[in-house]
């Protein structure tokens, strides 16, 4: 038993794919997105989706299938899911830069203003 | 993450949406088909003829049926129910139909068809007036599609006649 | 923001708090001195309990208009319909393979003459689930609009005289609620599951409750 007979069992594809997924996903679901990449993933999304319907309708009209427009959809729908809901790196191009605690100690925090106006309110007795 | 179900919403809610838009421009693409079916029947036999003892008369036919009902088929069809039925005015009913036979095509398919059957549905009047009666045999179809506006239709045969006797 | 009146209050007319309490310190406490620090108190907390109150009816406000522009859209499609229930979900499999159990079907009623054909929704008097068959039979009466209505299911191998109340051979035109015009399927399946079920009813309802609850929209 060589290692190339190791590689191929079905058992040990199984864990390591297992294993590649769990680390994948968590990474994926972890990672931040910013304001720039959340743009992008909803108007991916949307023109996505728009754009597998037109196919999907165009192509099961011509090949005079129901069964095939929606088989086409559903992959579309899969595959958009898969581009936009996981918090890929491609969406974190422009990260927020948070500042510093040193920098924020330096800095005073606004203080709320003392001429607002009174507010009517019967003074409780 | 509070973006990432954000997200999720919002993709299933456009997905459906969007679902439900192409369920509707395909039953609206079924506008753009004209159909053109054709069909025959020929009352090969009256079986017998006969007054009930309730004094309803009824009576038994064999017919042959056929029909051309291709071009009714679109991608959206589900099935095309059709039936056959007699027609008649008598002096207490302006109308009466009775469906004599009905069938379901499933698909193009099977949509040219030649029957040859007895009526499946008895023909009974309410009362005694089939003696000489002229009738229509009337196709009707029914097109289910398989998402959205159902419609029928139907071709009129005129002037076939019951006989005068009791058989 | 709503607090902020309470704090300027206390700034600007320091002889009715902070001076008062100034002198407490020293002297007896006097009722009057101790009733204003515990009528501040009673300030604070109330100034906090009306915010959460004024966004919990926000919140109820919400819910209710969503719950009540369902409603409206109902009634108004019940309006077009002409129908008391346009949306029916058919359950059983009596008219396979054209509608199958889990398919819903848009109803519509209209003056239109009941004619052989027409897969019609009525109600036996008496029972009180309405059935979707097609007409089979039609009898027309002269000079008058009563008609005489047979229906079957198309899978079904005769017709619904035994569904009928007994000695009931037709049906009239008061029996019918409408006729089916449009079709979409699978989309039932919903309502037949929950109605199976009836603990998923309550679920999906309080999911949905908190869902409009916990979002910030």
């Amino acid at each position: 038993m060589n290692s190339c007979d190791l590689l191929t069992t079905p058992h040990y594809i199984f864990k390591s794919l297992s294993a590649f997924n769990i680390i994948f996903f968590l990474l994926l679901f972890c990672l931040q997105m910013d304001w720039q990449g959340q743009k992008l993933a909803e108007q991916l999304m949307q023109i996505m989706l728009l754009a597998f319907a037109v196919i999907a309708f165009a192509s099961g009209y011509v090949m005079a299938s129901f069964q095939m427009m929606i088989l086409i959809y559903a992959g579309g729908v899969v595959l958009t899911t898969l581009l936009t809901i996981p918090n890929w790196p491609f969406f974190n191009r422009h990260p927020l830069v948070w500042l510093d605690s040193s920098e924020a100690e330096k800095h005073p925090k606004p203080q709320p203003s003392s001429n607002v106006t009174q507010k009517k309110k019967p003074v409780k007795k | 993450m509070h973006s990432f179900g954000y997200r999720a919403n919002a993709l299933l809610t456009f997905s459906i949406t969007i679902l439900a838009l192409m369920c509707a421009m395909a039953s609206l693409s079924d506008n753009f088909n004209s159909p053109t079916p054709s069909a025959q029947v020929q009352v090969l036999n009256i079986n017998w003829f006969q007054k009930q003892p309730n004094g309803n008369d009824e009576v038994s036919m064999t017919l042959n049926i056929s029909a051309d009902l291709q071009s009714l088929f679109t991608w959206n069809t589900k099935q095309v129910f059709v039936f056959l039925a007699a027609e008649y005015e008598t002096p207490k009913n302006s109308l009466n139909q009775i469906s004599l036979w009905d069938g379901i095509i499933p698909s193009k398919e099977h949509a040219k068809f030649w029957i040859h059957t007895s009526n499946k549905y008895r023909f009974i009047d309410q009362g005694s007036n089939l003696r000489g009666k002229e009738y229509n045999l009337t196709m009707h179809w029914h097109v289910m599609p398989k998402t959205g506006k159902m419609s029928a239709d139907k071709i009129v045969m005129p002037g076939y006649r019951l006989p005068v006797e009791y058989r | 923001m709503v607090t902020q009146p309470y704090l300027s209050f206390e700034l600007q007319e320091p002889n009715t708090f902070s001076v008062s309490k100034k002198k407490e310190s020293r002297t007896i406490p006097n009722p009057t001195n101790a009733h204003t620090t515990m009528g501040w108190v009673a300030d604070t907390l109330h100034s906090v309990n009306s915010i959460q109150l004024r966004e919990l009816f926000n919140h109820f406000i919400t819910l209710g208009l969503i719950v009540t522009s369902a409603l409206v859209i109902w009634k108004a499609l019940i309006c077009v319909s002409g129908c008391q229930s346009p949306v029916v979900v058919v359950i059983s499999p009596s008219m396979e393979p054209g509608f199958g159990r889990g398919d819903i079907l848009f109803l519509h009623m209209s003056k239109d003459p009941i004619r052989a054909g027409d897969i019609v929704v009525y109600n036996i008097d008496g029972k009180d689930i309405p059935i979707v068959h097609r007409v089979i039979e039609v009898r027309e009466r002269q000079n008058t609009e009563e008609a005489y209505i047979l229906t079957k299911g198309d899978n079904n191998p005769s017709d619904d005289r035994v569904m009928y109340n007994p000695g009931q051979k037709w049906l009239q035109e008061h029996h019918i609620m409408g006729r089916a015009v449009g079709f979409l399927p699978y989309v039932g399946w919903v309502t037949i599951i929950m109605t199976d079920i009836p603990v998923l009813k309550y679920i999906l309802i309080g999911a949905l409750g908190l869902l409009v609850l916990t979002m910030k929209e």
